[in-house]
């Protein structure tokens, strides 16, 4: 939830100061909380874990990010409201937009990685999940000279990122689920996920 | 003439079989049926072979010597041109490079895939029942990621699109902007076709014969139209948010930007207008348009300011002084149009009435705009 509602909040304090109603971040840990309890007690589903953990998070982002754009930051994807300060908005844009695309791609992959379980898919998430990691790491570097206020949520979006790519290429749930099928057969062998 | 043993036709010159290495006989070819036996093609190529016994010459592809019987390479040695016997019995000559990918176990001689025993040595082949089983590798993973990769381009690329028109038709922009969302939607089906394809092609390596499998498909058939639906929605809905944003924006900016040029022509008049109250007279008949103008404009500029400050409350401070400014051309432009009411009274009557009508009339007139100055100049 924090990787994407996070790349979003971050545009509400792109151009001014983010009010204690728009911060999302006192919400964010409960929700965070309440979502690893349930992924904890799922352990031995396939979907399971953190890989359900991921998901959850996943969508729940995106739509506390649609909430949140619409509702308080949309205004800031306005040019006019930049008038006479196109560079700022341009960087603006290069620091937010691409995080937010990409991360819209990962959900579609994601969800028809759900459907259809397969490796390629997997190895198209990884790669996805890697340019959304550049980009938002992209955005930390123009945030912290341009947007110096964005830097704490432009680092909470980049760090989960990071640990994402990580966890699908080191994952054994991720290998067993979705290369050989068998994560069932290991659940129960093992007796815990 | 025909081998009695295997009956292969052989050359008349032959004294022994060249599949089986059989003696020859000189009445075998007339006893057995040419139709039933696979005839042996036309030696292919110019390569022959020489028999290491005979010294005689023998076309590449035959086994065994036809003058001595003596096989003419060691076992398990492959045939390196060979022809291609059909289920019918015909020989079509294959070319030097292509390859049925089926090898004999026993001597490694690449064989039809119709061959029930090895052209060379006669042992029994596992005949292939399947085109997959012809194969000796197995098929690449079927290409899901490249129909879910265009498929969701397409779909974005088509979601910006709808986008655009809805930002553009809000701000009511001209005709050749809307070449743009135009061309990204022709730009995008083409993707969305292409995506399309690659489903075909999932679907022709995967023959959804069992429920499962056909299942599956249809959920992603489901999954895909669902995320569509969504992207589109998002995208009507952000569209429409940005584009009343800069609706707004833009009628503000146009307004102020009137604002601004009116209010600064009317300054500019006022500043010298002459000495005497014809000249002041004719100075007001002179701006009474501006007046009127920028009476309507102040107007529209207080209730774009309201939205504004609605819109962007972190501008409070900033949409009120801005409001509070424009509330004082208003009441200055009210004022203002007072003072031509006089002024087109004065323009009729002749000199000791002007000045007791300047006096009764425009004189309280102008010292509330004075008032009104010297409140917005305290204020500021």
């Amino acid at each position: 939830m924090f990787e994407i509602a996070t790349a979003v909040a971050k545009s509400s304090a792109a151009f001014v100061l983010v009010t204690d109603q728009q911060n999302p971040a006192p919400v964010l840990p409960l929700g965070w909380l309440v979502m690893w309890w349930i992924c904890a007690r799922r352990k031995k589903d396939p979907i399971g874990g953190w890989l359900a953990y991921y998901y959850y998070q996943l969508y729940v982002g995106i739509i506390f990010s649609v909430i949140l754009v619409a509702g308080v930051s949309i205004h800031n994807y306005v040019p006019e409201y930049f008038s006479g300060e196109t560079q700022r908005f341009l960087l603006f844009l290069l620091s937010s937009l691409p995080a937010i695309i990409l991360a819209v791609f990962e959900a579609g992959v994601a969800t028809f990685l759900l459907v259809l379980k397969t490796w390629d898919l997997v190895e198209l998430l990884r790669n996805v999940l890697i340019a959304q990691a550049v980009a938002q790491g992209i955005g930390l570097i123009v945030d912290a000279k341009y947007f110096p206020d964005n830097v704490p949520l432009s680092l909470l979006s980049f760090v989960p990122s990071v640990l994402w790519v990580g966890y699908f290429f080191r994952s054994d749930r991720v290998r067993r689920v979705f290369k050989t099928h068998d994560w069932e057969v290991v659940a129960k062998a093992v007796g815990v996920a | 003439m025909f081998c009695a043993n295997c009956a292969c036709e052989l050359p008349a010159v032959a004294k022994f079989c060249v599949r089986c290495g059989s003696t020859v006989g000189p009445s075998t070819g007339s006893a057995l049926t040419p139709v039933a036996a696979p005839p042996v093609s036309e030696p292919v190529g110019t390569t022959s072979v020489r028999c290491s016994k005979c010294g005689s010459q023998n076309p590449s592809d035959y086994s065994f010597c036809t003058t001595c019987g003596t096989a003419l390479r060691p076992t398990g040695s492959p045939v390196f041109v060979s022809s291609t016997v059909t289920a019918f019995g015909t020989a079509v000559p294959r070319a030097k490079n292509e390859t049925t990918g089926l090898f004999c176990n026993h001597c490694g001689t690449e064989n039809s895939e119709y061959a029930k025993f090895c052209f060379s040595c006669g042992q029994p082949q596992v005949v292939a029942s399947t085109d997959a089983a012809v194969h000796k590798e197995p098929l690449p993973p079927t290409p899901y990621s490249s129909f879910v990769l265009r498929l969701l381009v397409g779909l974005f690329l088509l979601a910006a699109a709808v986008f655009d028109f809805c930002q553009l038709a809000l701000q009511r922009a001209p005709h050749p902007q809307f070449v743009r969302p135009l061309l990204t939607t022709a730009f995008a089906l083409g993707i969305l076709f292409v995506a399309k394809q690659s489903w075909a092609v999932v679907l022709s390596r995967e023959q959804p014969t069992d429920r499962k499998l056909h299942k599956k498909h249809r959920r992603t058939i489901k999954y895909s139209v669902l995320i569509g639906i969504l992207f589109i929605l998002g995208a009507i809905l952000f569209g429409w948010l940005i584009g009343k944003d800069r609706q707004q924006l833009q009628a503000l900016e146009k307004d102020l930007a009137e604002y601004a040029s009116i209010g600064g022509r009317i300054s500019r008049a006022r500043e010298n207008p002459g000495k005497t109250i014809p000249d002041y007279v004719q100075m007001y008949i002179s701006i009474e348009s501006d007046v009127t103008t920028l009476a309507g404009t102040t107007s529209r500029l207080i209730r774009e300011l309201g939205e504004y400050d609605a819109d962007f409350p972190e501008f409070h401070a900033q949409t009120q002084r801005s409001t509070k400014n424009v509330s004082d051309t208003q009441r200055r432009m009210l004022l203002l149009g007072k003072q031509i009411a006089v002024a087109k009274k004065l323009k009729v009557v002749e000199d000791p009435e002007q000045r007791s009508i300047w006096i009764s009339e425009m004189q309280p007139i102008l010292e509330q705009e004075e008032q009104l100055d010297a409140g917005t100049t305290t204020e500021h």
